[in-house]
């Protein structure tokens, strides 16, 4: 399959948002603005899985 | 006044994170590269939307982020005429009018299409012009980040240079231009993310927009001007005394948003091989009107803290906020976004903002020796040096034009540390060299008598009238010598900018009259300009839905930008 960057952006993302939380609560714009991120990394993420799953259901159709 | 910022473990950690990244995306598109076409055009093989956020993305250098918010702090609203006036328009022109020549010409970049449509001495004009461009224009943006981020966060101005350039020399040597591209995708996010938390507390901080006009009205009245002078954009273009700018709605239009826009988006190889590695056509068109979206309203995340900034100093004390100062006193609006960032973030969205800062520095330099490595290898290299190698032989030489580049960009901002008015001058004759490109392409491109010839004297009678209208004006209280004036003095104008936009009118004329005066008096182009030439090509039959084809699209951004112009008035 094509590579993606909508896959390692969302995974940075949702890391950084992650580490912004973590900060937010033990270190509130970085909790707030973590969530944002972590929100962003999340639907990048789901943009490529739901792209991963049509193309794998497109795969099955043909097959069958 | 002491800026320095001090980082934290979060902050740093967001940072290698980021570094990790981008050498990741390399590596991974490392096993793609098996041809010096997968190097240089990526293949064509980018969706559109990528293609349309790196074309937005290598526009995002250090001049960007820093400059403009800079530009918004010193001008206020009036900034955002680098983007309403002088870049949408000019987007939107090259996807309906010139992607089709540049794409469907299979041109690999922008000097070949040059060749293609005039001759060689046009091409390598061009060529050898550009690549010198890129890598002192790369030099001088490594130099203001070493610099920032020796101030900012006491790095070792070496050390700080050198390992952004060896990360950007990774991953470019290591994926070519779809490493370059994927990762300006991440970086435009990033940059995104990382300024929009600062646009939003200083909002809040200042009282809304409501609260932003009061406090630029005292700005300007403080400043002898009308106190909408800093929230309006055309109001108080009449007359160049009216606005900070010092430049007349004339010169703005035609020399900005005319000459200058339409020379550097239509016509910039850097800009313009982020389109043409899109996957068809159709993608290659539909690239620029997706940069365009965002390009609109990027001046509400990079002039807006500027002007944030100028208002906050209104009122010192109460929110603690100083613009640095120059050695001679004079407020240095170069480091508004910095010191904004250090002002509003704490510790991890300060991590955040930081990274953003150095991935607009990265994208720029990436941007630069992509362009650099491509034009070297395919327009002067292959036609000059080594004509008739193999495939494998020129994507070896992509590679090793990756590594010069880096390091005469090195040497170019080492250049810059040690003789600052050297670099001022060598970027006054680029200038020059780059304000009549335009009339060059316009003409190719929509008039087939138009020869090579034509063009090589309309090149030359261009950047020779920029020169000497150059030299017999001089902005107002400025020194004889780098900044003009050195033939005489006809015309004082009444600030830089105005000077630089009139150079550009008297360029781009020049370069357009001579040009259609030696076509008419030499012999016609020989070959066939299929392809090359508006009249001589077949029109583009597309299958798109009627919403999804570029004069559509490029309707819809033509209307949202008088939009924003009327609401911004």
């Amino acid at each position: 399959m094509a590579f993606d960057i909508r896959m390692p952006i969302g995974i940075y993302f949702t890391l950084i948002g992650g580490l912004l939380i973590v900060y937010g609560l033990v270190g509130n714009v970085n909790l707030w603005w973590g969530l944002v991120l972590v929100v962003f990394g999340g639907f990048m993420l789901l943009l490529v899985r739901s792209a991963a799953l049509s193309h794998m259901l497109r795969k099955l159709i043909r097959k069958g | 006044m002491n800026h320095t910022l001090h980082l934290t473990v979060i902050d740093w950690a967001i940072m290698v994170l980021y570094f990790l990244f981008v050498l990741g995306i390399g590596l991974i598109l490392k096993r793609r590269i098996k041809t010096s076409s997968d190097f240089f055009l990526s293949g064509r093989s980018m969706p559109a939307w990528v293609a349309g956020l790196a074309f937005m993305s290598a526009n995002l250098g250090a001049q960007e982020v820093i400059g403009m918010g800079a530009s918004g702090a010193k001008y206020g609203m009036i900034t955002s005429h680098f983007y309403w006036v002088g870049a949408i328009p000019a987007m939107v022109f090259l996807a309906v009018f010139m992607m089709p020549f540049y794409y469907g010409s299979k041109a690999r970049s922008v000097p070949e299409y040059l060749r293609l449509r005039f001759d060689e001495k046009t091409r390598g004009f061009n060529a050898i012009s550009f690549s010198i461009m890129t890598v002192i224009s790369s030099g001088i943006s490594m130099y203001a980040m070493g610099l920032l981020l020796n101030m900012l966060l006491g790095w070792n101005f070496n050390v700080s240079m050198w390992i952004c350039a060896i990360i950007v020399l990774a991953y470019i040597f290591l994926g070519g231009l779809s490493s370059a591209i994927y990762n300006e995708v991440l970086q435009f996010f990033l940059i995104v993310f990382g300024f929009l938390p600062l646009v939003l507390l200083g909002l809040h901080d200042i009282g809304g927009w409501t609260g932003l006009r009061a406090g630029l009205a005292h700005v300007a009245v403080a400043r002898g001007f009308a106190p909408g002078a800093w929230s309006e954009s055309w109001r108080f273009m009449g007359s160049t005394a009216s606005n900070p700018m010092g430049v007349e709605w004339f010169g703005m239009a035609m020399g900005l948003g005319f000459v200058l826009s339409f020379g550097y988006w239509c016509t910039d190889f850097l800009i313009v091989q982020r389109a043409m590695a899109a996957e068809s056509m159709s993608a290659a068109r539909r690239a620029p009107l997706i940069a365009a979206l965002p390009k609109m309203l990027f001046p509400f995340l990079v002039i807006v803290p500027g002007m944030i900034a100028i208002a906050l100093t209104q009122r010192t004390g109460v929110s603690g906020f100083v613009l640095p100062n120059k050695l001679d006193g004079t407020p240095n609006f170069d480091l508004v976004i910095p010191v904004m960032l250090g002002h509003y973030f704490p510790n991890g969205l300060l991590g955040l903002g930081l990274t953003a800062l150095i991935a607009s520095f990265m994208s720029g330099m990436a941007g630069n020796v992509t362009a650099f490595n491509t034009v070297w290898t395919n327009d002067i290299y292959q036609p000059y040096i080594k004509r008739d190698a193999s495939d494998a032989h020129y994507l070896w030489m992509g590679r090793f034009a990756t590594i010069a580049g880096i390091l005469l960009s090195l040497a170019a901002a080492y250049l810059v540390a040690q003789f600052n008015n050297i670099m001022d001058v060598l970027q006054l004759v680029f200038a020059f060299i780059n304000a009549p490109l335009f009339a060059t392409f316009l003409l190719g491109m929509f008039w087939k008598r138009a020869n090579g010839h034509g063009a090589f004297a309309g090149l030359l009678m261009g950047t020779l009238a920029a020169a000497v209208h150059h030299g017999l004006t001089l902005p107002a209280h400025a020194m004889v010598g780098v900044k003009g004036g050195w033939l005489g003095l006809v015309h004082l104008y009444p600030s830089e900018m105005a000077q630089n936009f009139w150079t550009a009118i008297f360029a781009w004329t020049s370069c357009f009259l001579a040009t259609i005066v030696v076509s008419l008096i030499s012999r016609p182009m020989a070959h066939d300009l299929s392809g090359l030439v508006y009249s001589e090509t077949p029109k583009i039959n597309t299958q798109e839905s009627w919403y999804l084809r570029p004069a559509v699209l490029g309707a819809a951004a033509i209307l949202a930008v008088v939009i924003l112009n009327i609401l911004f008035w």
